[in-house]
């Protein structure tokens, strides 16, 4: 009996397996060929309905749903302010710092030197 | 030798591509690249599984689904991270493996009944066929396990840490698969070596 690391009395029957190994046929091939065409064509029709998606990411461009929802927030508040104080949201003299009435001696450089010059 | 750019060149060029190389290809469309891929592996997956199943039509479509499992992965392959062949087989292996169970074809050796049942006649046993038949017989009396590291290292060709991969075991336990399966094959093929006249070695 040969040893387990002897093949020779084994190697006869691998060759003439070997010299039988069944052969490919031609329509075996082509059905993996086409389905190897066919799921290329499935990749490329998902990525095209893939696509529309992407065009949602100007709102992660802008830093996601929490800058997003900030800022509509504050175009809410305008849009209050717009329409609850219009003549006062609409005067560029909103708090008449700049009206005839208002006291815009704080803003003269030489106010109060008078009191030193009578001293 | 052919010179570098030349359509012959190139044609070598492309016949010696990588597997990972044409699958990365096929991943970005490239028709060719599948078409290759066909060429060079579907003819020995259906050899392997044809051994392992003993059933020509399952052995097709066993390898036709593995090779319809290697287009899907396709896309996401990352080179380096294992040998085409390797993954292949290893998807041959598992698919047979699921066959076999679903059938309740696995028979153990001794279990697998008279082991000349359907030997060659000893008038027909000089043939090269004759020999192949009585080691297909042979094989389909092992145990699945050895059945797949004998036919994957000695007829497939692969080494033993491949096998390991293949069959997700150890260096070790391959080893000592095959050699439990070989000698089994002997007892089995020991009446058919006398018959066609060879000796032990």
């Amino acid at each position: 009996m040969a040893d387990d690391d002897d093949d020779t009395d084994l190697n006869a029957f691998f060759e003439a397996e070997l010299e039988a190994t069944p052969a490919a046929t031609d329509a075996f091939l082509r059905r993996i060929e086409a389905d190897a065409i066919e799921r290329l064509i499935e990749n490329a029709e998902g990525q095209r309905i893939q696509t529309p998606v992407r065009k949602r990411g100007w709102l992660e461009a802008l830093g996601g749903w929490p800058v997003g929802a900030g800022l509509a927030s504050v175009a809410a508040a305008g849009l209050v302010i717009g329409i609850v104080l219009p003549e006062e949201a609409m005067s560029f003299d909103t708090f008449g710092l700049l009206s005839a009435d208002g006291d815009l001696d704080a803003f003269d450089p030489g106010y109060g030197t008078e009191l030193f010059e009578e001293s | 030798m052919t010179d570098a750019g030349s359509p012959e060149a190139e044609a070598e060029a492309e016949a010696e591509a990588p597997d990972a190389a044409l699958l990365v290809a096929y991943g970005n469309g490239d028709r060719q690249a599948a078409l290759e891929l066909t060429r060079r592996h579907a003819p020995r997956l259906l050899g392997y599984a044809a051994r392992i199943l003993n059933d020509r039509a399952e052995a097709e479509d066993v390898a036709q689904e593995a090779m319809l499992r290697l287009w899907t992965i396709a896309p996401e392959w990352r080179q380096g991270e294992a040998q085409v062949s390797t993954w292949l087989y290893r998807v041959v292996t598992n698919l047979c493996t699921d066959r076999s169970r679903k059938r309740g074809r696995e028979a153990p050796l001794e279990a697998a009944g008279d082991p000349g049942d359907d030997r060659p006649s000893a008038e027909a046993s000089l043939t090269q066929a004759a020999r192949a038949a009585a080691l297909k017989a042979a094989l389909q009396r092992l145990p699945e396990r050895q059945r797949q590291a004998v036919v994957l290292r000695h007829l497939e060709g692969l080494t033993n840490p491949e096998i390991a991969q293949v069959m997700d075991i150890g260096v070790e336990a391959v080893e000592s698969l095959t050699a439990r399966g070989k000698r089994a094959l002997r007892a089995e093929l020991a009446n058919e070596r006398d018959a066609l006249g060879y000796e032990d070695g």
